[in-house]
């Protein structure tokens, strides 16, 4: 599986254009609660590169790539703004920060993608999620 | 995503159905602001049709609960399907709020 797919930073685009990767998505081998996982991932990736990112400008593009092979699937989701510090992103489950309203995006990509990468300053993330055996489809 | 509302005694039920993102979030922190207006202090919100939420609906959420808070009012949230439960469990916000089972747990001693 190998397709792109692109967007203007505006959120309404958002529920579409994940509708359209997790459908082609739920052909590969994932149960139910790591389609979920990645759709969440998706969605706050894209979230982040339409607000962070290109700070809501809708003639910047949001592009996405997703390719799996036979032991993973890896989106990378990247934007056309100026980067960001992804390595200070702090722990929001800490007791002093469970009441923040902002900070968990980053931190639920984390937790339901198996390997996580920031590429190009903060303007490329690279998600992967692998097949395991014995598991979904 | 729709927004269905019923009184029990004086606690408000708001079930939520559908997905709680970035793109309905404002609709929630708006029906909220209704409630607050409305005075409503005990809130239920069933979560029995929820089949998605993100960070920003969680943010929501949150900023109800301290809303609420500050007019001495409570939320509680009951219905939770595991996906929804893993979400709260994972950013250990089941900790901040009360979540139960079912509606009549959660509305139970509210």
């Amino acid at each position: 599986m190998h397709f792109c797919e692109e967007t203007p930073s505006e959120l309404k685009f958002i529920p579409k254009l994940s509708h359209t990767i997790i459908d082609k998505i739920k052909q590969l081998p994932l149960d139910e609660a790591q389609i979920h996982g990645v759709k969440l991932s998706l969605g706050e990736a894209l979230s982040n590169a339409i607000r962070h990112g290109n700070k809501l400008n809708p003639d910047l593009a949001v592009r996405v790539k997703v390719e799996a092979g036979s032991r993973s699937l890896t989106i990378w989701v990247a934007d056309q703004g100026k980067g960001f510090n992804f390595r200070n992103a702090p722990d929001p489950t800490k007791p002093d920060k469970l009441h923040k309203l902002s900070g968990r995006g980053i931190f639920l990509i984390r937790k339901h993608m198996d390997k996580v990468t920031f590429l190009e300053r903060g303007r490329k993330i690279k998600m992967v999620k692998l097949f395991k055996k014995g598991e979904g489809k | 995503m729709k927004i269905n509302e019923e009184k029990s005694g004086d606690i408000l039920v708001c079930a939520i159905e559908g997905e709680i993102d970035i793109t309905t979030s404002p609709q929630l922190r708006k029906a909220f602001d209704e409630f607050i207006k409305r005075n409503e202090k005990k809130i239920l919100v069933e979560f029995l049709n929820v089949a998605y939420i993100d960070s920003s609906g969680l943010a929501t959420l949150i900023e109800m609960s301290q809303r609420l808070k500050k007019i001495g009012g409570r939320i509680r949230f009951s219905g939770m399907n595991q996906k929804i439960k893993n979400v709260f469990e994972v950013t250990k916000l089941h900790k901040l709020f009360e979540i139960f089972e079912d509606k009549a747990s959660g509305l139970k001693d509210f």
